[in-house]
């Protein structure tokens, strides 16, 4: 090491920032998860409440793809789809109680990811056709009348025998939980630093000693167990389910517009993101689809144009502002920073 | 690609003839282990059926710094490439302290002490301190941060613009970023792609000197340059042209060539 000049010393983070960062963090975690819990008290539509959850989830899995790795995964609706046939598998034919198929739910999604790994070595457009064309093969091969005996194929699953609102409620809130301490784990670890360097250039990072196949990995199988354990939640909540609406291309859609729209490779962005769109779908897409469809090819195309980087880009941006108002340069961090 | 007429040849150079270049396998500089950190044997590479290197030689001993010169599209960046597993070789094979790494990935390559720079140097969307925890990413956390401390101390600059991104530095001020980066891996030999690429003659001259300071610290030096500013860092210098090796040999010799001379100095 050169001694080009010396000094420097006092740069560390203080253990006021330590702690602050801390604070944040846990903060991050705490309080959409609080407010989750909560919300029952103010609306009793518990299946409004766990399908935002599912979706808060769900687009918090795409930012862990999409937002640390830059693959956008057309085709995430497959983990989805066979976190919700792997719960009804446990149930029907392993005997599993409801929690319990949760998590199974969650492990078949994570062993679809395996199975596609492969698609991994593609990249831009062709990863995400693929992605889709996989999702779409798994919607077939569970619905096929040949595997009814393991679905029950085309003709629907049932998990009425398990049902029970409160429990996939607060099931859905441990859940959001998880999706939370991952995100940000991401954010503040080594792991989350390296996928962002890999996304940034991955032969500059497999040149600083990352293995990039493997962080790569490691976030689709992250992805992964998320979709899966949305899926498996939400197959519980509904308790009878077809094919056809689990394996919905929309769902992919709306997870990656709904982390968009909040800012992938933030924390709190999608949460954001997936809790406004999905209130506004509930208030208008379910009795006129039509106009929501308007509402939501807008929200695309602004965000393409105008806000790449989503609502935490708005947030960041008023931030600075604030900064330099204050005589603090405005030209603040933007890399490692807090923002959440 | 066709094969051009060779410039010189290392045979022809009567400084040469003085001062015989050491070859792949040979003992290089002066109170260096016998074999060589970095050795590439009958190199031949490109990318897919468009072939750009021939049956190139190289070699870098301990504590030696080793400069690649030639034009754009000479191939420079292509053999440092094969050098750290980005591009596979046709033919040939990478040797690191005796042993064939041909096979490895880029990441075992780096494990085992080779730090690469590349053009851009840095990640720019992030900051000055994740860069350089990314560049002591295989050392682990707790060394990554006491290198972190010795770099904040080296290079000052890393420390005032720590929270920022890379990207928002200036040219100068990213490959000083770029090469504190590839030193906080503890790397026994740096190889750089292009340093003075987009720079200023006052930044690249800022450059040379940091990278003297890495020279005088034993880590060995590899560059591929067109800029002949970073021929006084080197004891040895390999010319490339067309994808052919046209000279090896000390810097002397290369500055005694009159055809080199008129080609990279510009000098008659």
């Amino acid at each position: 090491m050169p001694n080009v000049a010396a000094g420097a010393s006092g740069q560390r983070a203080t253990s006021a920032q330590i702690w602050r960062r801390r604070a944040i963090d846990l903060a991050s975690v705490l309080v959409p998860t609080v407010l989750f819990a909560l919300a029952r008290t103010v609306d009793s539509n518990l299946l409004l409440l766990v399908s935002i959850m599912v979706y808060v989830v769900l687009a918090q899995g795409v930012n862990v793809i999409y937002g640390f790795t830059g693959y956008l995964p057309f085709g995430y609706v497959g983990f989805f789809g066979a976190g919700a046939y792997g719960a009804y598998v446990a149930v029907a034919h392993l005997g599993a109680n409801a929690v319990e198929a949760t998590a199974l739910g969650g492990v078949a999604a994570v062993l679809v990811g395996v199975v596609l790994i492969p698609l991994l070595r593609l990249r831009g457009a062709y990863f995400a056709i693929a992605s889709l064309a996989a999702a779409l093969a798994l919607s077939s091969i569970v619905s096929n009348p040949a595997v009814t005996s393991v679905t029950n194929g085309p003709y629907g699953a049932d998990l009425t025998r398990v049902f029970s609102s409160g429990g996939s409620y607060w099931t859905a809130v441990v859940i959001v939980a998880l999706a939370m301490v991952s995100v940000v784990a991401l954010r503040r670890s080594r792991l989350g630093l390296l996928l962002r360097a890999v996304r940034a250039d991955q032969v500059s990072a497999s040149c600083a000693g990352v293995n990039v196949v493997a962080a790569r990995t490691g976030a689709w199988l992250l992805s992964a167990l998320l979709a899966g354990l949305a899926g498996a939640v939400y197959a519980w909540s509904i308790s009878v389910f077809y094919p056809t609406a689990v394996f919905d291309t929309t769902i992919s859609l709306f997870a990656i517009v709904f982390a968009l729209f909040g800012g992938v490779g933030t924390v709190l962005g999608p949460v954001v993101g997936a809790v406004v769109l999905y209130y506004v779908y509930n208030a208008i897409g379910v009795n006129d689809p039509q106009y929501f469809q308007l509402i939501f090819g807008v929200v695309i195309v602004i965000i393409a144009l105008f806000l790449p980087g989503g609502l935490a880009a708005l947030a960041l941006g008023a931030r600075r502002r604030l900064g330099a108002r204050r005589g603090l340069g405005g030209a603040q961090p933007v890399g490692g920073s807090d923002v959440r | 690609m066709s094969e051009p007429a060779p410039i010189a040849s290392s045979a022809a150079s009567p400084a040469q003839a003085q001062a015989p270049a050491p070859g792949p396998g040979a003992a290089a500089a002066p109170g260096a282990d016998a074999t060589p950190l970095l050795e590439l044997r009958g190199i031949a590479a490109g990318y897919g059926s468009m072939q750009v290197l021939w049956d190139i030689d190289l070699s870098v001993a301990a504590g030696e710094c080793v400069v690649i010169l030639g034009a754009n599209g000479a191939g420079k960046s292509t053999l440092l490439r094969v050098a750290l597993g980005l591009v596979p070789a046709m033919q040939g094979s990478v040797w690191l302290r005796g042993e064939d790494v041909s096979q490895l990935r880029t990441d075992r390559r780096v494990a085992r002490g080779i730090g690469f720079m590349t053009e851009v140097g840095v990640f720019p969307e992030l900051s000055v301190r994740e860069n350089l925890l990314l560049g002591a990413y295989r050392l682990g956390a707790k060394q990554a941060r006491a290198n972190l401390e010795r770099t904040y101390a080296a290079f000052p600059l890393t420390a005032q613009f720590r929270s920022r991104p890379a990207g928002s530095l200036s040219g100068g001020q990213r490959k000083l970023v770029g090469v504190a980066k590839v030193l906080m891996g503890d790397p026994s030999l740096v190889v750089m792609d292009e340093p003075s690429s987009g720079l200023s003659p006052v930044a690249v001259h800022e450059v040379v000197e940091v990278l003297r300071g890495v020279e005088q610290s034993d880590v060995s030096l590899l560059i591929a340059e067109q800029n002949t500013a970073f021929l006084g860092l080197a004891q040895r210098a390999i010319v490339i042209e067309g994808g052919h090796r046209r000279f090896e040999g000390t810097v002397d010799a290369l500055r005694d060539d009159a055809a080199l001379k008129r080609a990279y100095f510009g000098i008659e």
